[in-house]
C-alpha cells in the first residue's frame, strides 16, 4: 500500500515558547486513521499544520511522496488534502450553498459557470440539491455540515481530513454524515472523540498521549 | 507611573509640540522625547527592534513632507522654497516629539491597556463605556477573520492583483460584517433575557454593562 | 488619509477638535444601552475590515470603508472612528493626538454624510443594480470626501506651502479610491443577500 502522508518528531509551535510534540504516524491508500486523544492535545493542530498553517518546529513531514516544511511546499496541498474544520460556521462563506461549494472549484480555476455546474453536481451526489439557493445562515448543524463537506470533495480531494466531524449532530445527521464519507471511498485522517464514529468509520486507530 | 498618568502624560508631550514657536524649544523637547525613548529602551518596556520599527513607521509621513514641502515651480522649473523647507523642518520636529514620547511612555501597552487608560482618564461615561466594549469586541472580530481567511487558505484561495481577489475581500467584508451582527442579536436578547429577569427582582443596574464592557461577563 | 502631529495649524487644530468633540457627543447621545454593543461590534468589525488588503505589485492597497461604516452606523461612526483613532495613534504612531480631532472629521463627515445621502435610497427591496451602485457611491464619498476635507485643512493650516503635499496624498489614494468604491459595492450586496432583514434595521 502507498504511503500517503508520512510523519516522524514532528514538533509543532503552539504559542510563545510552548511547543507540542506529535508521535510519529503514516497514512496509507484505503486507511481510515483515528486520531483519539482529549481535546487540547494537539489534534486540531496536527490536522492544520498538514496544510502548513501551524508551524513546524522539529521533524519531517512527506506528503504524497514530497517533504514539506516551507509555505511553498504547501500551497499545492490545499484541495488535495481536503479539510473539513471543527466548527463549520467557520467554514461556510456563502451566500448560497452552491456559491459556497463552488468557492474551492473557482479557486483551482474554474469559471463562474463550470464551478456552478461542478458545485451543483457535488450537492446531487450527497443528496443536497434542494438546497443550492439557501443563504448558509439558514442552514441547521447537520444541513451545515454536510454543506462544508460538499465544499471539500467538489475539490476532488484526494486525503480527507476530519476535525471532529461529528460534534453537534444529532444521531440522524450522524448516520447520514458517516454514510457520506464511506460512499466517498477516500482515505481519512480523522480527529475525534466519538466511539461510535470511530468503530463505524475507522480502519485503525492512533493515541495521542496526554 | 501609572498607565494613566502615561496616557496624559503622552497627551501633555504632543499638545506641547503643537504650542512651542521657537526651534529652540522644540529641539529642547526633542531631547527629552529621544531620552526617554532610550529610557524606555534601559527598561526594556519593549524590545529595541519594536523601538526602531515605530520611529521608523512615524517618520513615513516625515519623509513625504520632506519630499514635497520644500520644492516649488518657478518659472525655470523645480527651486528649492526656504520657507518650504523651514516648515518641513519644524513639522519634522513636532512629529517626532509627539511620536517619540507616545513610543516611549506607551511602551508595551496593548489595546486594552490603552483604553482602559483612556477610560479613566475623565471621558463621559457613555462613550467610556463604548471603547470599552469596542475594544473588547475587537480581539472576537480579529479572530473572525483569521478564521476565514484561514478557511479560505485551505480551499486554495491566494490573493493576488485580480479581480477574483477583489470578490473574495468584499466577501470577507461581508461575513465579518454578519458575524458582527449575528452577534449583537444573540447579545441583545441575552440582555432581553436578563432585563427580563431583573424587572422581576430589582431595576437593571448600570454596574452589569460595565462588566460586559471589562470582559467579565461573556456576552 | 491620516495626517501626521504636528503638521496642522493650531486654530485649525482647535476647529477640528471642537467640531469632532461635537459629532461624538451627537453619536454618543444617540446611543442607549441597548444600541451599545451592536455600535461596538460592528465598530470593531469595521476596524478589522479596514485591515484587509489587496496585493499590488510589491505593495498593497488598504481598505478604508468608512463610507459603508457610516451608511450602516449614522451618527454612531464619530465616537466610533474616535476608538479606532486613538488606539492608531497610541499603539501605532498612526495619526496623533492633537490631530485626532482632524483626522475624525476626515473619516467620519463623509461616512455621515454617507448615511444621509444613501441610506433613504435602501428603502423597502432593493434590486441588486442598487445595492451595488449604493455601495460604490459609499466608496467614492468615503474616500473621495476624506480627501477633499484632508486638502481642505491642509491648505487652511500651510495655503500654498502644502499644494505638493495634497497632490502627493490624493495621487498615492487614487488605487484605494477605485478598490474602496468596488469592494464597499460588492460587500453591500453580498450583506444584504445574507442578512437581509438586519441590515434593513441599519438603515432606517
Amino acid at each position: 500500500m502507498s504511503v500517503l502522508i508520512q510523519a516522524s518528531g514532528l514538533c509543532l509551535a503552539r504559542g510563545p515558547q510552548r511547543q507540542l510534540g506529535l508521535p510519529d504516524f503514516a497514512l496509507h491508500e484505503g486507511e481510515r486513521l483515528c486520531l483519539l486523544g482529549p481535546s487540547g492535545r494537539g489534534k486540531t493542530s496536527l490536522l492544520h499544520a498538514l496544510l502548513g498553517f501551524v508551524p513546524l518546529q522539529a521533524g519531517r513531514l512527506q506528503v504524497f511522496g514530497c517533504e514539506r516544511s516551507v509555505e511553498a511546499d504547501f500551497v499545492p496541498l490545499r484541495g488535495p488534502l481536503g479539510l473539513l474544520f471543527q466548527d463549520p460556521v467557520d467554514q461556510l462563506f456563502g451566500p448560497t450553498v452552491v456559491d459556497d461549494v463552488a468557492f474551492g472549484p473557482r479557486n483551482q480555476g474554474l469559471d463562474r459557470q463550470r464551478a456552478g455546474q461542478l458545485a451543483l453536481r457535488t450537492l446531487a451526489s450527497l443528496q443536497l440539491e434542494h438546497l443550492a439557493e439557501r443563504p448558509v445562515q439558514q442552514l441547521s448543524g447537520g444541513e451545515q455540515r454536510l454543506v462544508a463537506l460538499a465544499g471539500v470533495l467538489a475539490m476532488n480531494p484526494r486525503v480527507l481530513l476530519l476535525d471532529e466531524p461529528s460534534n453537534g449532530l444529532d444521531q440522524a445527521s450522524c448516520e447520514r454524515l458517516f454514510a457520506c464519507l464511506l460512499e466517498t471511498g477516500l482515505p481519512m485522517l480523522i480527529a475525534s472523540h466519538d466511539q461510535t464514529l470511530v468503530q463505524r468509520l475507522g480502519t485503525r486507530i492512533l493515541t495521542l498521549p496526554a | 507611573m501609572t498607565a494613566p498618568q502615561r496616557l496624559l502624560l503622552a497627551l501633555a508631550g504632543a499638545l506641547g509640540a503643537a504650542l512651542l514657536q521657537q526651534t529652540w524649544q522644540l529641539l529642547a523637547l526633542l531631547l527629552v522625547a529621544g531620552v526617554a525613548v532610550l529610557v524606555a529602551a534601559v527598561l526594556r518596556l519593549a524590545s529595541v527592534r519594536w523601538l526602531l520599527r515605530r520611529v521608523a513607521l512615524l517618520n513615513l509621513f516625515v519623509l513625504l513632507v520632506w519630499l514635497t514641502l520644500p520644492w516649488h515651480w518657478t518659472g525655470g522649473g523645480l527651486a528649492w522654497n526656504p520657507a518650504g523647507v523651514e516648515a518641513a523642518v519644524h513639522i519634522s520636529l513636532r512629529s517626532n516629539i509627539a511620536g517619540l514620547l507616545c513610543i516611549a511612555l506607551l511602551a508595551g501597552m496593548n489595546a486594552f491597556d490603552v483604553a482602559a487608560a483612556a477610560a479613566r482618564l475623565g471621558m463621559p461615561a457613555r462613550l467610556a463605556q463604548l471603547l470599552l466594549l469596542t475594544v473588547r469586541y475587537l480581539g472576537v472580530m480579529q479572530q473572525t477573520r483569521q478564521q476565514v481567511q484561514r478557511a479560505m487558505q485551505a480551499r486554495g484561495f491566494r490573493p493576488r492583483c485580480n479581480w477574483r481577489t477583489l470578490e473574495v475581500l468584499a466577501l470577507q467584508v461581508a461575513l465579518i460584517l454578519v458575524h458582527a451582527l449575528l452577534r449583537a442579536e444573540r447579545v441583545a436578547q441575552a440582555m432581553q433575557a436578563r432585563g427580563l429577569a431583573q424587572r422581576v427582582r430589582a431595576p437593571a443596574r448600570k454596574a452589569d454593562l460595565v462588566g460586559v464592557a471589562t470582559g467579565q461577563e461573556s456576552l | 488619509m491620516h495626517i501626521a502631529e504636528g503638521v496642522l495649524s493650531l486654530p485649525v487644530l482647535a476647529s477640528c477638535a471642537a467640531l469632532s468633540a461635537g459629532g461624538i457627543a451627537l453619536g454618543v447621545r444617540r446611543l442607549d444601552e441597548a444600541r451599545m454593543p451592536l455600535a461596538a461590534l460592528l465598530g470593531a468589525a469595521f476596524m478589522v475590515a479596514s485591515t484587509l488588503h489587496m496585493p499590488v505589485g510589491v505593495g498593497s492597497v488598504h481598505l478604508i470603508l468608512n463610507g459603508l461604516a457610516g451608511l450602516l452606523l449614522g451618527w454612531a461612526v464619530f465616537p466610533l472612528f474616535f476608538v479606532a483613532l486613538l488606539l492608531q495613534a497610541a499603539l501605532f504612531s498612526f495619526g496623533g493626538f492633537t490631530v485626532l480631532g482632524a483626522n475624525l472629521l476626515i473619516m467620519a463627515a463623509p461616512a455621515l454624510l454617507c448615511h444621509v445621502l444613501l441610506a433613504p435610497l435602501l428603502r423597502g427591496e432593493p434590486s441588486r443594480r442598487r445595492l451595488l451602485l449604493v455601495g460604490a457611491g459609499c466608496g467614492l464619498i468615503g474616500v473621495g470626501g476624506a480627501a477633499v476635507v484632508a486638502a481642505l485643512v491642509l491648505s487652511l493650516s500651510g495655503g500654498r506651502l502644502f499644494d505638493h503635499l495634497i497632490g502627493m496624498l490624493v495621487l498615492t489614494h487614487a488605487p484605494v479610491f477605485v478598490v474602496d468604491a468596488l469592494i464597499s459595492a460588492l460587500a453591500l450586496n453580498l450583506l444584504w443577500r445574507m442578512l437581509p432583514d438586519m441590515t434593513r434595521e441599519l438603515c432606517p
